[in-house]
């Protein structure tokens, strides 16, 4: 069968949903997908599951001669077989580039970092050695199959247990389980894949992809991590371009998955062995939960574009509220803006405010912000539950201010001015917009001013600043896309 | 639904399946079936002063099998048949590569389900079965026919019947039920029946080792016999996942 073919409706879609940092199973964007562990009864066997992706691993040695330039080294040998099973594309007994692809980077993974003691595996130097076998086999291919197929790998490889071998003079016995306990396989550290893909030029860098998102991907970055943080592969694949900062950035993050990740493959060990000890059988058959009846299933709703936080945040629309809030989760994708990504409430003239997202503003306004903050202004951040009782107050204190008639400071002078202009003159390098307030309509625009205005205005009582200060382009009222388009 | 012991003669009986359908989400239906477990048997012991309840265990293996079914599809232009659907099976052990067993395994399965399906109404066209060993303690096979059957009942596809298979063993003098793996390290023979689900015809057996006719017979009987608990636990499943599809 071959490949069905992408739409470009589909592909639009996702990159407008990534460009407004959504996706389509209502993940963050530095968000994975939750993994987990099923051993079977025999040694060195695993189920992995990414999200829907589900892959098999089996571990099993034999013994051989080895190699004639690594006398007394065992053999490790990783394979990763795509049966139509993963998906319809996918053909049995044929290697694909893709398999090519997921082999190399598991053996740049796990072999190439040497974390498996071969030495261990040599039974007799230049004559017999243990040659372990890692075949990974992919069930269901719903993306990012690399970090599947490597700690299902790596899992597999911590669980099994080869025989014991005794050698006296020229004989050599291996024990069978029953008599002599088996050995597990010495692993100096655990180095896992952590993938991310890459869109827009290296704009947009989501975490953990689906098949999908993998589809319509410019680029692909999957690093090798263990759980020291210590880097043992990278590859990056695909044509975007990517910076020596995105590689370091995503690195220092791939290395906190990694931890995470061997923590809860060291806990589903622990468990298993456990289990084992106390003398309850495991098996796949736990796995299959028999009151439930989708355990292992997917999901029935697969496209979660209607998060929680979205539908708060349209129920706040609906009963129309001055502040509107909204919890910004997701990751911003240039460096400067890290530090900025918290949303900003910013005043919009009396008894009004607007809730900003700081990273959507150009770089010219940051570069004034910078002036401001050296002016002693700060960023205004607001949690859900604080903001609109906030503005209240803030409302409360500027008309204070201005009832009590206290001396006002040149700037606030300036400020009322000011901002009448920008009434005035729309086209002014300023910023215009309408605050809406009915909050019915789907068309907003929304007006982009500065925290320090409600900064000042809490904290030296309604000193606001004046909007002129932040020179943002008017002409182009910043609009957020979920909220005019309707069809989201 | 109850991993009960299915007692079905006395002293025989059928490991308990457990299924679940759509496990995956990629092929048009899917399903996993394991079979084997503990066994708790309840005894109750009375002496003159007390009565004590004992539970003796069993482990008998733990078969794990997943099937994938993609449903009408395209086929390849050597292997399209003009009058019904080709059907393509594809066994992949849990390592290595497929040997001569795993062959005759999935031709077994290929034939068992080409009898199952109505490939007449989907001439030039292919039924693609996927099956993946998971686990094997013993009666591999017939839990590879079973998982294609549900997986197939899951892609919803047309299908003339269900089939159920059972698999037995012939010791040195009676006959075993579903053996796991231990219990077959004793056996002469082993058989594995498959039967369909309108009138427990026979549709495919597949034997190894020596046995004498009235053998054969008598486990075909007790095989049959065995199956209809396998089609009743169809049926829990069907309105089970009814909810669900």
């Amino acid at each position: 069968m071959k490949e069905s073919i992408l739409s470009i409706s589909e592909k639009t879609f996702i990159l407008s949903a990534l460009s407004e940092t959504r996706r389509l199973d209502g993940r963050k964007l530095d968000e994975f997908r939750p993994m987990k562990i099923h051993f079977g009864s025999d040694w060195g066997c695993c189920i992995v599951t990414l999200g829907q992706t589900k892959v098999i691993a089996q571990v099993s040695c034999e013994v051989q001669q080895p190699k004639p330039t690594r006398p007394n080294e065992g053999l490790l040998l990783l394979f990763v077989e795509l049966s139509p099973m993963g998906a319809p594309h996918f053909e049995a007994g044929r290697q694909s580039d893709l398999a090519v692809q997921l082999n190399r980077l598991l053996e740049k993974c796990i072999k190439d970092s040497r974390c498996v003691d071969l030495e261990s595996l040599c039974i007799t130097a230049e004559e017999k050695v243990w040659a372990v076998r890692v075949d990974v086999n992919i069930l269901n291919h719903e993306g990012n199959l690399v970090d599947a197929a490597s700690l299902a790998a790596l899992t597999a490889l911590s669980h099994f247990r080869r025989p014991d071998v005794t050698t006296t003079g020229e004989q050599t016995i291996i024990h069978d389980p029953a008599e002599r306990d088996p050995i597990p396989i010495t692993l100096h550290h655990h180095p896992v894949c952590v993938s991310y893909a890459v869109f827009d030029k290296g704009n947009h860098v989501i975490a953990d992809p689906t098949a999908i998102e993998e589809r319509v991907s410019e680029g692909q970055i999957v690093f090798g991590v263990n759980a020291y943080r210590e880097l043992c592969g990278l590859h990056l694949g695909g044509n975007a371009p990517i910076t020596l900062e995105m590689v370091n950035k995503y690195a220092t993050r791939a290395a906190k998955r990694a931890l995470e990740l061997v923590t809860q493959m060291k806990k589903a060990l622990a468990e298993d062995l456990k289990n084992r000890i106390s003398g309850i059988e495991v098996g796949f058959r736990d796995c299959i939960d028999s009151n439930n009846r989708l355990s292992l299933g997917k999901d029935n709703f697969q496209i979660q574009l209607f998060t929680p936080d979205f539908k708060k945040e349209r129920a706040k629309r609906a009963s129309n509220i001055d502040v509107k809030e909204e919890k910004i989760n997701d990751e911003v994708m240039d460096d400067s803006s890290e530090d900025d990504s918290e949303p900003v409430i910013v005043s919009v003239g009396k008894g009004s405010a607007e809730l900003v997202n700081q990273k959507k503003q150009d770089m010219k306004l940051r570069r004034k912000r910078k002036l401001q903050n050296d002016e002693g202004g700060k960023e205004y951040d607001v949690d859900e539950s604080s903001s609109s009782e906030e503005s209240d107050n803030l409302d409360k204190e500027s008309e204070d201010t201005r009832k009590n008639g206290e001396p006002m400071s040149d700037s606030e002078i300036q400020v009322v001015a000011e901002y009448k202009g920008t009434e005035n003159k729309p086209n002014e390098n300023k910023v215009i917009a309408n605050i809406e307030l009915s909050g019915d309509s789907e068309e907003e625009e929304t007006v982009l001013l500065h925290g320090e205005d409600l900064k000042n205005g809490s904290t030296e009582k309604g000193r606001g600043r004046c909007p002129k200060e932040e020179k943002m382009e008017g002409d182009e009222p910043h609009s957020r896309g979920w909220y005019s388009k309707p069809t989201w | 639904m109850e991993d009960s012991a299915i007692f079905n003669v006395q002293e025989q009986w059928l490991r308990p399946l457990r299924c679940e359908l759509n496990v995956l989400s990629r092929p048009d239906g899917s399903a996993m079936i394991t079979q084997g477990s503990y066994f708790i048997l309840c005894c109750y012991v009375n002496t003159f002063l007390y009565s004590y309840r004992v539970h003796i265990f069993f482990f008998k293996g733990n078969t794990a099998v997943v099937a994938a079914v993609y449903g009408p599809v395209d086929v390849k232009p050597q292997r399209i048949l003009v009058d019904k659907a080709s059907i393509e099976t594809v066994y992949k052990p849990k390592s290595g590569l497929p040997n001569v067993a795993d062959r005759m395994r999935e031709t077994i399965i290929k034939n068992t389900c080409e009898t199952a399906l109505l490939s007449a109404i989907h001439p030039r066209t292919a039924v693609c079965i996927v099956l993946q060993e998971m686990q094997d303690s013993g009666g591999l096979l017939s839990c590879c026919i079973n998982a294609a059957c549900m997986a197939l009942m899951d892609s919803g596809i047309a299908m003339k019947f269900l089939v159920a298979a059972v698999s037995c063993m012939i010791s040195e003098d009676d006959i075993i039920l579903d053996p796991s793996d231990k219990d077959l390290m004793g056996s002469k023979a082993s058989l594995t029946f498959v039967f369909d689900s309108a009138k427990k015809n026979l549709v495919a057996s597949h034997t190894s080792g020596v046995f004498s006719q009235e053998q054969y017979h008598e486990s075909l009987l007790k095989c049959r016999q065995a199956s209809c608990e396998i089609f009743e636990f169809y049926r829990s499943l069907v309105k089970k996942y009814i909810i669900c599809i």
